[in-house]
């Protein structure tokens, strides 16, 4: 049953609209607007997770967006490692606690103590590998639900002004006067209603009601509510993370925001003590149990004490009297420093605390020790801050421009001053005045507050419990361990004993770090080199996101060429090519007889290939040949108008990363074909390399613009011949040459080449014709036989012909000669891509080369396949590239790498298969058909 | 329009996709000479302006395209006469996906799809943007309500249709808030 007080304005809960959920199986009842803490809590729960370490028991601490150790996994959904104090609750929700082990490792507290990474003595074997298997599985958090899908949603994006990040009093005057001003303004508060820590207040909490009204009435503001900045990157662009739409439960979703100044008033975070047993569950700020009464209704306690450093705590004494909870005691923790710890239970929950050996019972212990400034997105815009000491916090000292601080991180401190730096600041931001510390300006601020914290040299028993560091259970003995060990300094000893990280990411911990560093080595804070304006930069993400947020929507791009819907009627079967989309074969029944037919079609008939998907780059202008012949390693200089010729391009370490064909439209014109998988990277390489050589050429990608179909086998020709075409010379084209033409009424290119090896014609045409001409060459071809190939038999009768295909038959780290094209590599040009490094290896041994392999007798599950590995001596000395079933020979044959010294005709060489056995190949010529060429340079007639 | 039917209209309506002809011109000369046959190309860069029935844009220095619609041989006749002239100037002729959108929520959609907003780009000039992900050309048209016109790679034309399809469908289920 749930528990809550009666209403008050300042709640956030909507009392008609009641939820159901669970929790450990048994159902419970919250409200919408409660988080999955504050429903749990309003029901009796005190015990809302286990310490990431030590899998001690906690409960809430800070219920503002820092608490590490309330996560839950909901079984509903399958979402995990859900935070309790910002996760609304949802009807429906099936929750537990993450990893939900009880003490395990609390026995283990000694060796896993400071530094225990670096100093445990890991010795091999397989009792240190179980014993750390069995750790694994006893810590960490929750697991990852197979298949869950984070609802898709698409990033947003966005520009301002003026981007107020903080919807506290001075933020809200921060964007009211920036909007006052004309300045399109975005206003980002991670709570779900405007105020800050003015919303928990009932007489401040009218003001701000009052201001967000105005706000709400700017037509140039928009309020994000429920929406957290988790980052600041160059020139203010700002991630916002909230639901996609409203209400609880909306997926979340990415907005990125450009604003053109940066107002930050963040606050401050009320910060925990540091005394035996504070991470109890009832252990809580003073500031967390106000939110609870304030926005959610919920009692924190029956019977409190409160540890304050304040005189008179009269604000928090009467919230707890209005809302029932009997006061034991106030601890004056700045005045009396007292010692102190807080007792606990059989089951880790608080049930009183000591003070100097007396006891008071209790079921609540609420901190009100002192803040820090929330200064994270304001040092990762760049700006720095510096340690005030009438404040006892660290304030803004220095921003960029365009950047401003507003509020308690300007210096400001009570609630008119706020409010003043607030106008201050977004009037200042709106007119693109530059930002000026608030408190050099008002030299009358209120007195500052002492920041009293627990330092006092606790016994080592105790101060291994007594935590400052929530994430990782870091306890004040490891800082003493620590800085004994000899880290002195901040940015060293937080990476020694591990604070500052994790969920939090020492939001809680930082300002307690830095005073008990400088406490143990009798120095004044902010004084020590790695503190003050050198404070370590907190890195993005301000909170935890989920990755698939960050991930942004689903966005597989699928490139389709003009064919696509033809070849999806005749039956094709796709396969992947990059982003591309290629019918590997057409048809139904079995896969290889599919191929197997088509292979043959082509290599008896006609058959078409749709090889759109093949880069294509024109080249033009006064340095075209010079271009081309430095970024490629053969000459062209001598490349005839009207001709074509194979191009291969290295990268910087002489190793093959790309082919095609290069076509001499003109003198000073050129038309290239790169590989599918490289055209992108070839066209940014050339451009790239066209600025840097200052070179007089126009590149322009034709990739998807243009289309390409490949018309193959003996009877091409004449299909070619059929089509109603001008200019194009069928019938004297020579092998490799090229012609522009109109075949069947559409402008297009022709090119004699002869990937599979056959006579055959590749077709090049704007992209909105090609269908067209496509068609009909299918109908020109029908009473040939004509019928479509797809990428396999492509591959296979390229494979056949021993055409290499880079990326398959190459890796990164071949070279020309490796792959037999030692032959298209003109070294005694002046320059070309990678020549030099090309020479350097060259000059050293080749140390594989690749051959055609054969293999003569192959069982049934014995066949070889791509990647298998050549063996010689138990030793991998190379593998295969590509194998088929050939229908030509009726043989498998392979391409494949084997040891210089294997690579003679005949030679045998051993193949390990999938299963682990070896069966025998043949070396052979890498050319397996047609080794003169004539099929492709004579026509067949069939 | 009545305002019971301006609250039954989609929030954004989106053209059918289509392959335009058309014809990049490029060289050093290019302003000068297309000054001289009367082809209006926008300068100083990155403006689009009409051609008779015919959009011109200017995509760089050296650069600019003319999109003909489905009339090819028109495209033909200028790519034909350009290069008859013989003035280092180059022409392509080449394909292009086009579509459009327009309605209410149109500068929500270009919001959900893109690194920059209405705002940033303002109305008359092309920017090269990325949509969904996918390099495309973009040109806010002006008037009594805003035509969002984009032009992309034809083998992405359908990817980038859906994808904004998509983000349509979201605009229709979930109301943009304003807390």
């Amino acid at each position: 049953m749930t528990d809550r007080l009666p209403h008050r304005a300042t709640e956030w809960i909507d009392r008609d609209r009641p939820i159901g959920l669970c929790f450990d199986s048994r159902e419970l009842r919250g409200y919408a607007g409660d988080t999955i803490t504050t429903a749990l809590w309003a029901n009796g729960h005190r015990a809302l997770g286990r310490s990431h370490k030590y899998r001690r028991p906690r409960g809430l601490l800070t219920l503002s967006n820092r608490d590490a150790n309330t996560l839950f996994h909901d079984a509903a959904t399958g979402r995990t490692n859900l935070r309790g104090d910002t996760t609304p609750a949802v009807a429906g929700m099936d929750l537990s606690i993450v990893n939900d082990n009880a003490h395990a490792l609390d026995g283990l507290t000694d060796d896993h103590r400071t530094g225990c990474l670096y100093a445990t003595p890991q010795p091999p074997g397989l009792a240190y590998d179980a014993f750390e298997r069995g750790v694994r599985e006893m810590v960490g958090l929750g697991r990852v639900t197979p298949g869950y899908r984070h609802g898709e949603s698409f990033a947003e994006h966005r520009s301002c002004d003026v981007l107020v990040v903080g919807g506290g009093i001075s933020g809200i005057e921060a964007a009211l006067a920036a909007a006052r001003e004309g300045a399109s303004v975005v206003l980002v508060e991670q709570w779900p209603r405007l105020g800050g820590s003015s919303s928990i207040d009932t007489d401040r909490y009218e003001v701000v009601a009052s201001l967000a009204n105005e706000l709400d009435r700017q037509p140039n503001v928009e309020v994000l509510t429920s929406h957290t900045a988790v980052g600041v990157y160059a020139d203010r662009l700002v991630p916002v993370v909230g639901p996609a739409h409203g209400g609880e439960g909306a997926p979340t979703r990415m907005l990125q925001l450009r604003a053109n100044r940066l107002v930050v008033a963040t606050g401050t975070m009320p910060q925990p003590a540091v005394i035996p047993n504070n991470d109890a569950p009832g252990v809580m700020l003073a500031d967390a149990a106000m939110r609870l009464i304030a926005h959610y209704a919920a009692r924190p306690c029956t019977t409190a004490v409160v540890v304050t450093h304040r005189d008179r705590p009269e604000d928090i004494a009467r919230e707890l009297a209005n809302a029932g909870v009997d006061l034991a005691e106030v601890v004056h923790v700045g005045r009396d420093r007292p010692a102190m710890s807080v007792v606990t239970d059989a089951d880790g929950q608080a049930i009183g605390v000591t003070v100097d050996d007396r006891q008071v019972h209790c079921d609540g212990v609420l901190l009100d020790v002192g803040e820090a400034t929330d200064d994270n997105l304001l040092r990762q815009a760049g700006g720095r801050v510096r340690y005030a000491p009438e404040l006892g916090r660290y304030i803004a000292d220095e921003v960029p421009p365009h950047v401003y601080a507003a509020g308690t991180l300007a210096g400001a401190t009570d609630s008119n001053s706020r409010r003043a730096s607030g106008v201050a600041a977004g009037v200042a931001a709106a007119r693109g005045e530059p930002w000026s510390p608030w408190a050099d300006r008002n030299p009358s601020r209120p007195a500052a507050h002492p920041f009293p914290v627990f330092t006092e040299l606790i016994a080592d028993e105790a101060a291994e419990r007594s935590f400052v560091d929530w994430d990782e259970d870091v306890t004040l003995a490891d800082f003493i361990h620590g800085i004994d060990d000899g880290f002195t300094e901040v940015d060293t000893l937080r990476r020694y004993i591990k604070f500052g990280t994790g969920i939090s990411q020492g939001k809680h911990s930082y300002a307690n770090a830095l005073r008990l560093i400088a406490h143990l080595l009798g120095r004044p804070i902010g004084e020590a080199p790695a503190e003050g304006r050198n404070l370590p930069t907190p890195r993005p993400l301000y909170q935890p996101v989920e990755i698939g947020v960050l991930a942004g929507p689903r966005q597989h791009i699928v490139r389709r060429t003009p064919m696509h819907a033809w070849h999806e009627a005749a039956g094709a079967h796709w396969m992947p090519a990059g982003h591309w989309r290629r019918p590997a074969y057409y048809g139904d029944g079995p896969r290889a007889e599919r191929i197997r037919e088509e292979a043959l079609r082509v290599r008896r008939g006609v058959g078409v290939v749709d090889v759109s998907t093949l880069g294509k780059i024109e080249v033009s202008g006064p340095d075209a040949v010079w271009f081309l012949e430095r970024m490629y390693t053969g000459r062209f200089t001598k490349l005839a108008v009207g001709r074509t010729r194979y191009a291969v391009m290295l990268d910087r370490s002489g190793c093959v990363c790309d082919d095609g064909v290069i076509a001499r439209l003109t003198d000073d014109r050129f038309y290239l074909t790169t590989t599918t998988g490289q055209s992108d990277a070839v066209y940014r390489e050339m451009k790239r390399w066209a600025m840097i050589w200052e070179a007089d050429v126009e590149l322009f990608n034709l990739t998807g613009r243009y289309a390409a179909f490949n018309v193959a086998g003996p009877s091409s020709r004449e299909v070619m011949a059929r089509l109603e075409q001008t200019d194009l010379p069928i019938d004297g084209m020579p092998y490799m040459g090229l012609h522009d033409g109109v075949i069947a009424g559409c402008r297009a290119r022709a090119m004699r080449v002869g990937f599979v090896g056959e006579w055959g014609y590749e077709i090049h045409l704007p992209a909105d014709e090609a269908l067209e001409v496509w068609e009909a060459v299918m109908s020109a071809g029908r009473d040939l036989g004509i019928g479509p190939f797809g990428v396999e038999a492509q591959r296979l009768l390229r494979m056949e012909k021993g055409h290499i295909i880079v990326g398959q038959d190459t890796d990164a780290l071949t070279y020309p000669g490796e792959a037999s094209l030692g032959w298209a590599v003109k070294s005694d040009k002046p320059y070309f891509l990678g020549q030099r490094s090309l020479e350097i290896a060259q000059r050293r041994p080749i140390g594989r080369v690749l051959v055609g392999l054969a293999f003569d007798r192959v069982k049934t599950g014995l066949e070889p396949g791509e990647s298998h590995l050549v063996i010689r001596d138990g030793r991998i000395v190379g593998r295969l590239t590509s194998v088929a079933l050939s229908p030509t020979l009726d043989q498998w044959i392979a391409l494949g790498y084997v040891a210089p010294d294997q690579c003679e005709i005949g030679t045998r060489v051993d193949v390990r298969v999938s299963d682990g056995v070896t069966i025998e190949g043949r070396v052979t010529p890498s050319v397996f058909y047609d080794p003169e060429g004539l099929r492709q340079k004579e026509p067949v007639h069939t | 329009m009545s305002d019971a039917a301006a609250d039954r209209r989609e929030p954004v309506t989106i053209t059918k996709l289509e392959l335009h002809a058309a014809l990049l011109i490029r060289g050093r000369g290019l302003a000068a000479y297309c000054t001289s046959i009367d082809l209006p190309l926008p300068a100083p860069l990155f403006g689009i302006t009409a051609y008779g029935e015919r959009l011109v844009a200017r995509t760089g220095s050296t650069e600019g395209w003319v999109d003909f619609g489905s009339d090819r041989a028109a495209r033909d006749r200028l790519a034909e006469q350009i290069e008859q002239d013989d003035l280092q100037i180059y022409t392509s002729r080449f394909a292009e996906a086009s579509f459009s959108w327009t309605g209410p929520a149109s500068e929500a959609l270009l919001r959900r799809s893109c690194a920059a907003d209405a705002e940033e780009l303002g109305t008359g000039r092309a920017h090269f943007v990325q949509l969904a992900g996918v390099s495309a050309m973009l040109v806010i048209e002006g008037g009594e309500e805003s035509v969002y016109r984009c032009w992309t790679d034809p083998s992405l034309g359908d990817y980038l249709r859906d994808s904004l399809r998509r983000g349509i469908d979201e605009l229709n289920t979930h109301t943009p808030r304003r807390c």
